[in-house]
């Protein structure tokens, strides 16, 4: 026997098409209008193929009153945006406006529509030429409901609707990696520099098994002789780096402590004039400096007054001499010659700015 | 029959939820649920019973589930549910009773589609650690940095019980207070 086609549900006996449509409505706990929700799920392929179908069985002016998604696809994807942003404004107060339209691009992307639309059953429902539907049909599908339902009832019905489905998939995920920073010391540097704060000053904190295969050290990054951030790294270079990070994060309030986005009954106030971007963000003065328990004790330690700062100028190079001290990993990448990223700027790095090997990229080299 | 019985040869997950359900708004996983029976053989008797008292029951308590029915000559009847993740299960009801019926399609009412599974965790969250993790210089004291090894403070062992001497001595303190306060 040949390749048979996988039938569509369709195909099946059973089914019917206006207990699907109703009980898709339902089942979300909307009130659709039928005419609009099945324009919504009429693709602009099937009206296509449906003209084609017609004419080959000789039907000579096809009368199709279909119409597709298209309008219903475009409006949808607004409110989505729209509410998308304005929402996480509101969550995430200190959150950079560029941080918030990475996370909308993320949530408006064509993988997380499909997702979103697949997962509500607009698979077997969708009208269009192919089948299974094609990831792009679904979401431009899914965005087509959202613009419907505008439609059926009111803008805050809909709202709650982007809510629910399109928001609450960035629960569980790591904000700061869906919006990842280029040059952290850079932009601390910029926005400390700014607030009229002290240059940030990266110390290493405790360092275990310098030399080895599985050295870790622990950076801390301070200004003005307070504590910002810290952060783990198989060398110095990536230490600094997530403690920049962790700094940032701190800054933001996108840490692991903060709280998690509102779902609840209570509506989110939206907010709609723009966050600061990075290049405005200033940190308050009036709000108490993040303070690390122990380094009260340590500022009181005279002799010498702190722990040995990073020795990083030219000829001096702890973690850099020893070749036979790294990983694979590490020691193909410093053979290659690869040097993926660059400190530029910074107090400590006023002396040789030079392509550090040591300072590579890799959250997976990171010892967290 | 995948629902009857569990051996260790299924799989293993944690507790998920598709598409982030219940975190906005609850949605009920079952999308689809056929009832397929023979109209007149024995086996189907108690579906068939179900299928007169319970089912408009149900399908009016759940409008977000599409029921169809599926009268086959000569086969022996079923259950068949589909999700909304794709995942499908088939429940035989052959011989079973129309009390029996309610409680598996009230079973394959309340299931996401997600395969059963042995829960490694019974809990998830997605903060599991508010301070962050423990790391081996979490409560070490950062004064280690500037020790001069060996360090005799450190290196003293850890005094846990009075000694003999210091005993005495707070007795002798008591002994003062007690007499002190007696002739005062």
């Amino acid at each position: 026997m040949g390749i048979t086609h996988q039938l569509k549900r369709s195909e099946y006996i059973e089914w019917n098409y206006d207990a699907e449509v109703y009980a898709f409505g339902k089942r979300l706990g909307e009130q659709f209008d039928n005419n609009i929700l099945r324009e919504a799920l009429t693709d602009s392929s099937y009206i296509s193929q449906e003209r084609v179908r017609q004419q080959e069985l000789g039907v000579p002016e096809p009368a199709l009153t279909m119409t597709s998604n298209n309008e219903l696809a475009t409006a949808g994807s607004h409110i989505i945006a729209d509410y998308s942003i304005k929402y996480l404004r509101s969550a995430l107060p200190l959150f950079p406006e560029e941080g918030i339209r990475s996370l909308v691009d993320y949530l408006t992307s064509s993988e997380v529509m499909a997702e979103v639309g697949l997962g509500i059953g607009l698979k077997d429902l969708i009208l269009c030429k192919e089948y299974p539907p094609t990831p792009e049909t679904v979401g431009k599908c899914f965005q087509a409901v959202v613009g419907a339902l505008n439609a059926s009832t009111s803008l805050s019905q809909c709202q709650l609707f982007v809510r629910d489905f399109v928001v609450t998939q960035l629960v569980g995920k790591d904000l700061n990696e869906i919006w990842e920073i280029e040059n952290p010391m850079e932009a601390m540097q910029d926005i400390l520099g700014r607030s009229g704060r002290g240059e940030p000053e990266p110390r290493l904190i405790f360092e275990s098994g310098k030399n080895t295969l599985e050295a870790v050290y622990h950076v801390g990054i301070y200004s003005d002789k307070e504590f910002i951030g810290s952060g783990y790294g198989e060398t110095i270079g990536t230490a600094v780096d997530q403690a920049a990070r962790d700094a940032l994060r701190r800054f933001f309030q996108t840490t692991a402590a903060s709280p998690p986005l509102p779902f609840g009954k209570e509506n989110v106030k939206l907010k709609a004039e723009p966050n600061l971007s990075v290049e405005d963000c200033l940190i308050p003065s009036e709000k108490p400096p993040v303070r690390c328990p122990w380094s009260q004790q340590h500022l009181a330690l005279e002799v010498p007054p702190g722990p040995p700062r990073l020795q990083l100028q030219a000829g001096i190079a702890a973690e850099k001499a020893p070749f036979a001290g790294f990983c694979l990993q590490t020691r193909e990448r410093k053979q290659s010659g690869r040097a993926s990223r660059v400190f530029c700027l910074g107090a400590l790095w006023e002396r040789a700015r030079r392509a550090m090997s040591c300072c590579a990229r890799g959250g997976e080299s990171c010892v967290v | 029959m995948t629902s009857h019985t569990w051996n260790l040869f299924w799989g293993s997950s944690f507790v998920r939820t598709p598409l982030r359900n219940g975190v906005g708004r609850y949605v009920q996983q079952l999308q689809r649920v056929t009832f397929k029976f023979c109209k007149t053989h024995g086996g189907s008797q108690g579906m068939r019973e179900f299928i007169e008292k319970d089912l408009v029951d149900f399908a009016k308590v759940n409008p977000g589930v599409v029921v169809y029915l599926k009268p086959r000559r000569h086969r022996s009847p079923c259950l068949k549910a589909e999700y909304l993740n794709g995942e499908e299960e088939y429940i035989s009801a052959h011989n079973l009773s129309s009390s029996d019926i309610k409680k598996w399609v009230e079973y394959l009412r309340m299931r996401s589609g997600n395969p059963v599974e042995r829960l490694r965790k019974y809990q998830h969250t997605d903060h599991p650690s508010i301070q962050g993790p423990w790391t081996p210089w979490t409560h070490r004291d950062p004064e280690i940095n500037v020790t001069e090894f060996p360090s005799e403070k450190l290196s003293a062992a850890h005094v846990t019980e009075k000694t003999a001497t210091e005993q005495v001595i707070e007795l002798f303190e008591k002994q003062k207070i007690a007499s002190g306060s007696n002739t005062s």
